[in-house]
């Protein structure tokens, strides 16, 4: 199993979340990239390029559902998935209604988000 | 047996009366220069008198001449006793005219006394006179000699002492006295030297009154005097009854009153006193005696205490309790001063002492109250902060997890890589360590606890508060900015309940940016040390501020705006920071939003 050309962008202020799910991903071999904030990933050049976006709802500075507005309202449509260490229902409600590839909480189980990414690319590659 | 014969042995007796009294007053009594004067003076009168007597019964020439030269010393003594008893009963007078005067009088006499031929008086011969009653007495003729006018002037200078003194007393105030002693005097000392010349002139025909004129100075003198021994009394009989009074206050408010004296190390302690060390009336105490009664562990501290007092600091001041057989522990608080003596060396402490153990209970209790109410407080606090809270834990966790599994997908590939599992555990450790102190921090908070008076790190007490508040706020998409130099000094304190107080106006403030729709919703804290000895630290939102008629009202307990508030956040704050003795206050900056402002005493320990 595996898919060599996939880079999936992970952002998450927390430094061990980041490193921790980037290796996840290396070790299900997937290309990660790390961000610690919103702003850092669109100062990124090539952060339209992405298969696929793990982004964390409660950033300092522009949360990840603004940064998911702002990429929608620039016509970026890389799939998102949102981890979340505050699930609340409100914030559950947003996220869907926004419209994204996946919902998790930081503690789900990872192989669950794995498959989401997953999910979320090869629908689209193709 | 005539009116003569009755009347001189009266006097000697009446002025020896006076005499023997005074000195046993002078004995007694702190001011007794004047009284030792008055006595010499009166034992003088009462020679005069004698002599007197012995000449108006004298049948030869040379028994008058014995007396007339024997005369000399009880007038001297006389003179110089009256300038002394002057002086050092009016306590003012012009010391030249009292040392010439008495210069001239004693050369006088002295030549009177010593010279064979006539110095200042001298018979030549006797007369029997006839005087009413029909009695007869023995009238010497007397002549003058070449040292008279010098004694006249002796006598006239010691008048004139005295009528100074008399001045200046009268316009000190003491215009009875100056009256009574000084005129008296002077007017009986020129009566009875110009009565004495005009007998020994010859002008007129009578005994000499020398001896009637000084005792009536002697009266005069003995009549201010027992004036003073009477305020004496009086002052005594108040003094008594004050001191009854002091005893019954004493009684009434359980107050001990003791003094050591050093040099015996005996200790005098009164009835309440003794109560309160369980100590017998008749049982003798000594320092000691004292400290058995001390509780152990406190006595180190009044040993201290007390050598503090006695090395130079003479206050004595300390709250210690007591172990005795039927109270057992009581809190005691005793106050105490050294009183030196003459060569400024500590001669006894005298001081009272209470029984505080009502008040030590019920202090005691009211900070058990606010430990439980604080905590209180604190378990409220953390139930808002709960779900933010479980996001702080949340973080290590997740991460924990994801590289669990990282490790499992790495350990199925053939070759595995080690390295990266290696980094993965390490990873975890740190991680689980991370979760570890959150709880530990959770736990410091809710855990019931008395306040301890410890250094605390400005700059680590804001990290620590940071650590507990950025997942709510970062939830509440509130900006937190803590400002603080790192040199900022330590402050003394609790570090928990002082995170409590943080916490709470950092909620408070999130609270209050939770309802408007600033599009930049931001709470600063910053601590500063610009006030001399003090920490301050401050806590601003961004909101509405507080309204100014609510200003007041803040601290006030049950006092909220929030819909679910309980209002006992800010007052326990108060609580808290005054119990560390600091200042709370609120206000709304010029720009607009709430400013908290509390201040913490630095500790002086640490500030180097």
């Amino acid at each position: 199993m595996t898919n060599p050309d996939i880079h999936i962008a992970v952002v998450d202020d927390d430094e061990s979340l980041c490193r921790s799910m980037s290796r996840l991903l290396r070790a299900a071999n997937f290309w990660p990239t790390a961000y610690t904030s919103a702003e850092d990933f669109l100062a990124d050049e090539g952060h339209s390029n992405y298969d696929c976006i793990v982004l964390d709802i409660q950033l300092e500075g522009m949360s990840g559902l603004e940064l998911h507005e702002k990429l929608v309202t620039k016509g970026i449509d890389t799939p998102v998935i949102f981890i979340t260490a505050h699930d609340a229902p409100e914030v559950r409600t947003q996220a869907e209604s926004a419209g994204c590839a996946g919902y998790f909480r930081k503690t789900d189980s990872g192989s669950a988000v794995l498959s989401a990414i997953r999910g979320a690319t090869s629908g689209h590659k193709s | 047996m005539n009116w003569m014969t009755v009347i001189w042995p009266m006097m000697i007796a009446a002025c020896l009366t006076l005499a023997l009294i005074n000195l046993r007053i002078a004995m007694g009594d702190v001011r007794r220069l004047p009284h030792v004067f008055f006595f010499f003076s009166a034992l003088a009168v009462a020679a005069v008198t004698a002599m007197e007597l012995a000449i108006l019964r004298a049948q030869t020439v040379e028994e008058v001449n014995l007396w007339l030269r024997w005369s000399s010393v009880p007038l001297v003594v006389m003179v110089s006793c009256v300038t002394g008893f002057v002086g050092s009963f009016f306590r003012t007078g012009k010391a030249w005219l009292a040392v010439s005067g008495n210069c001239l009088m004693a050369s006088a006499e002295a030549a009177n006394f010593l010279s064979d031929t006539p110095a200042v008086r001298h018979a030549t011969g006797l007369q029997q006179v006839e005087t009413f009653g029909g009695v007869w007495f023995t009238k010497p003729d007397v002549v003058e000699g070449p040292w008279s006018p010098v004694e006249i002037a002796g006598v006239a200078l010691v008048i004139g002492f005295v009528l100074e003194a008399s001045r200046t007393l009268w316009r000190a105030g003491g215009q009875k006295r100056a009256v009574i002693v000084g005129g008296s005097i002077a007017f009986f000392f020129l009566f009875s030297r110009g009565h004495a010349i005009m007998v020994e002139r010859g002008i007129v025909q009578t005994p000499y009154f020398v001896g009637f004129a000084f005792l009536a100075v002697l009266v005069a003198m003995g009549h201010e005097l027992s004036d003073e021994v009477f305020r004496a009394a009086q002052l005594s009989r108040d003094l008594s009854e004050s001191e009854r009074r002091m005893d019954l206050a004493a009684h009434a408010a359980k107050l001990g009153f003791w003094t050591w004296d050093l040099k015996s190390d005996e200790i005098w302690a009164n009835e309440t006193a003794r109560e309160l060390f369980e100590v017998p009336a008749n049982e003798k105490v000594d320092f000691s005696r004292f400290m058995l009664a001390v509780h152990p562990e406190d006595r180190d501290g009044v040993q201290k205490a007390v050598e503090e007092a006695l090395a130079g600091g003479l206050a004595y001041e300390r709250e210690y309790r007591t172990m005795l057989n039927h109270a057992g522990n009581r809190w005691i608080a005793a106050r105490g001063r050294v009183e030196l003596g003459p060569g400024g060396k500590p001669v006894l402490m005298r001081g009272v002492l209470m029984d505080i153990t009502a008040q030590k209970q019920s202090e005691y209790e009211l900070q058990q109250l606010r430990g439980q109410l604080a905590h209180a407080g604190r378990v409220s606090m953390m139930g808002q902060l709960a779900s933010a809270l479980a996001h702080e834990l949340n973080q290590p966790l997740g991460a924990i997890l994801r590289n669990a599994e990282a490790a499992e997908l790495f350990m199925q590939a053939d070759v595995p890589n080690l390295e990266e599992v290696r980094a993965i555990i390490a990873d975890i450790r740190k991680d689980d360590q991370r979760a570890g102190d959150v709880i530990d921090r959770l736990r410091a908070l809710l855990k019931r606890r008395d306040i301890e008076s410890r250094s605390v790190s400005v700059v680590q007490l804001l990290d620590e508060v940071l650590a507990l508040i950025r997942a709510d706020a970062a939830a509440r998409g509130v900006k937190l900015t803590v400002s603080c130099d790192s040199d900022i000094p330590s402050v003394r304190g609790d570090r928990v309940h002082l995170q409590q107080v943080l916490i709470n106006l950092i909620i408070n403030a999130m609270d209050a940016l939770s309802d408007t729709c600033t599009p930049e919703r931001k709470v600063t804290v910053s601590a500063d040390a610009s006030k001399t000895g003090f920490v301050e630290v401050t806590v601003s939102d961004n909101g509405q501020g507080i309204p100014p008629e609510k200003l007041q009202n803040v601290f006030d307990p049950f006092f909220t705006t929030k819909p679910h508030g309980m209002g006992m956040g800010l007052p326990i704050s108060r609580t808290i920071i005054e119990a560390h003795g600091g200042k709370i206050t609120a206000g709304n900056h010029k720009n607009g939003g709430a400013v908290f402002r509390f201040t913490l005493p630095v500790d002086e320990q640490q500030e180097v």
